[in-house]
């Protein structure tokens, strides 16, 4: 490269940095702190889980007892949740399952469905 | 955040995603632009000597347990810089990532949460700009009402027993964010529970009454609260009332972010110390392995206070970890063991207490 070229070029990558606001010499943006994240995933855990609790401990005598399984309680976990999450997706800031508003209403009609299902009686919202 | 050259080239306007507005808070323009000032930490034995008036005063906490464990000391600090004539207060929640939390009311002025990536930034901010004698300037801006005139409902189940006599098992199925440890666990453990006790061969002695409750998180709403003023003639026949709340919950270590192998220890609450009750709790722990704290008390915060009318027995085991009433209590913290041990235990429990009787459950009574 000649002296020439060498220099324009130096004078161009000072001149692109200037215009991008990192002047040699000058403060970053915000004292250079890095910006603050968005909000953390308000489905996932923003702690970490690397590790399983033990099994239930199940007596013999109750090892027929299925509708007390943990896996078989997850899904209406995951099933009620999912209301809370519907509620989410509706676009509602503050949601949630907060009674006076659909979301907790679909989950008492959700609630009572299972009631009737499982056999009992009186059922009613 | 106002953005403002002296700060650094290229110091933009911010939005800080994880503000939430604390209950009550009220902004008749709404919108206020005005300085920050910090004002330490809620912890600090008094209010540092600064200047707040007309300012926005950020005050943080750092809470062992969830936000909940700090409100008394964070409200009522937020109302004394209220009446010290700050126009708002921003509490930053030190707790990991950048989530909404959603506690505390009532500080007098308009009053905002932020969450911990959120508050660091602020008060790394403030600390630089005030080293340079700058002003750090916020725009917070709320639109909020207050509505009448809605409905909030229980759903209700009667498993009926060999006796008239009836224990309510309830659980809440409101919450805020996806709250899956508050209460989606007690919740599903209410509807295994129904399952179990209605097949003829669990029939329980005692007749049990299944609420999920329309919770206690709305004002003016309070589903155990509404469900014994409308049953009168049901709630007449009860002997003891046991509620599912916070109960699968992995424990969460607030100082390195991540989970034991195990569930969160719980608080046992007998209200009414009835040693009778007492010692199947004792029994059922040991049986199941269920993870309560050994002490057991007649604290009994929550839904239950809603069914305080009835003077019975009131009964449960709770927690409320780091993740409560925060956007971080989601599915992933429930732990799957946990929720069975939960409902063995319960199941265990209900089925003893319904053929204990009714003078050794309430024995003072």
């Amino acid at each position: 490269m000649t002296k020439l070229p060498m220099r324009l070029f130096i004078t161009t990558v000072v001149a692109l940095l200037m215009s991008c606001g990192i002047a040699l010499g000058a403060p970053l943006a915000w004292f250079g702190l890095p910006l603050p994240p968005p909000l953390s995933n308000p489905h996932w855990p923003v702690v970490k889980i690397d590790q399983l609790a033990p099994p239930a401990i199940v007596p013999a005598e109750e090892s027929s007892y299925r509708e007390l399984q943990g896996d078989r309680i997850l899904k209406d976990v995951k099933t009620i949740v999912g209301f809370s999450r519907q509620d989410f997706d509706a676009g509602h800031r503050a949601w949630g399952r907060i009674t006076g508003f659909p979301a907790a209403q679909a989950t008492i009609e959700w609630a009572a469905k299972q009631f009737k299902q499982a056999g009992l009686q009186d059922v009613q919202v | 955040m106002l953005g403002n050259i002296a700060f650094g080239v290229g110091s933009r306007d911010l939005v800080l995603q994880s503000a939430v507005p604390a209950s009550g808070s009220m902004m008749a323009t709404g919108e206020l632009t005005a300085e920050l000032v910090d004002v330490g930490m809620t912890t600090d034995a008094s209010l540092p000597t600064v200047e707040v008036r007309g300012k926005v005063a950020v005050q943080r906490l750092h809470p062992a347990a969830g936000a909940f464990s700090e409100r008394r000391k964070t409200v009522e600090r937020a109302q004394e810089l209220t009446k010290r004539g700050a126009v708002a207060i921003i509490n930053i929640v030190e707790q990991t990532g950048n989530m909404h939390v959603r506690d505390f009311g009532n500080c007098g002025a308009p009053c905002f949460n932020l969450g911990g990536a959120d508050g660091s930034f602020l008060h790394e901010a403030l600390s630089r700009a005030q080293a340079m004698g700058r002003p750090l300037t916020i725009r917070l801006q709320l639109t909020a009402e207050k509505l009448s005139g809605l409905k909030g409902h229980n759903a209700i189940g009667v498993v009926s027993g060999k006796s008239r006599e009836n224990i309510i098992v309830n659980a809440h199925a409101d919450g805020w964010y996806d709250a899956a440890g508050d209460n989606a666990d007690g919740s599903a453990v209410l509807q295994a529970l129904a399952r179990h006790f209605a097949k003829l061969e669990n029939k329980p002695e005692r007749t049990l009454i299944f609420v999920a409750s329309g919770g206690h998180h709305s004002t003016g709403l309070n589903g155990p609260a509404n469900f014994v003023r409308m049953n009168p003639t049901l709630t007449a026949a009860t002997v003891m009332v046991l509620n599912l709340e916070h109960i699968a919950q992995f424990r969460i270590r607030s100082d390195t972010w991540k989970i034991d192998p195990r569930e969160q220890p719980m608080n046992f609450g007998i209200d009414n110390s009835s040693p009778a009750l007492i010692a199947i709790g004792k029994r059922g722990v040991e049986r199941y392995g269920f993870n309560l704290n050994p002490e057991f008390g007649t604290s009994v915060a929550g839904d239950l206070g809603g069914y305080a009318p009835l003077s019975v027995a009131r009964v449960q085991a709770i927690h409320s970890g780091p993740m409560y009433h925060t956007s971080g209590d989601v599915l992933a913290t429930i732990s799957v063991p946990g929720l069975e041990r939960a409902a063995r235990f319960y199941a265990y429990f209900i089925s003893e207490a319904a053929k204990t009787p009714r003078e050794q459950i309430n024995p003072t009574r």
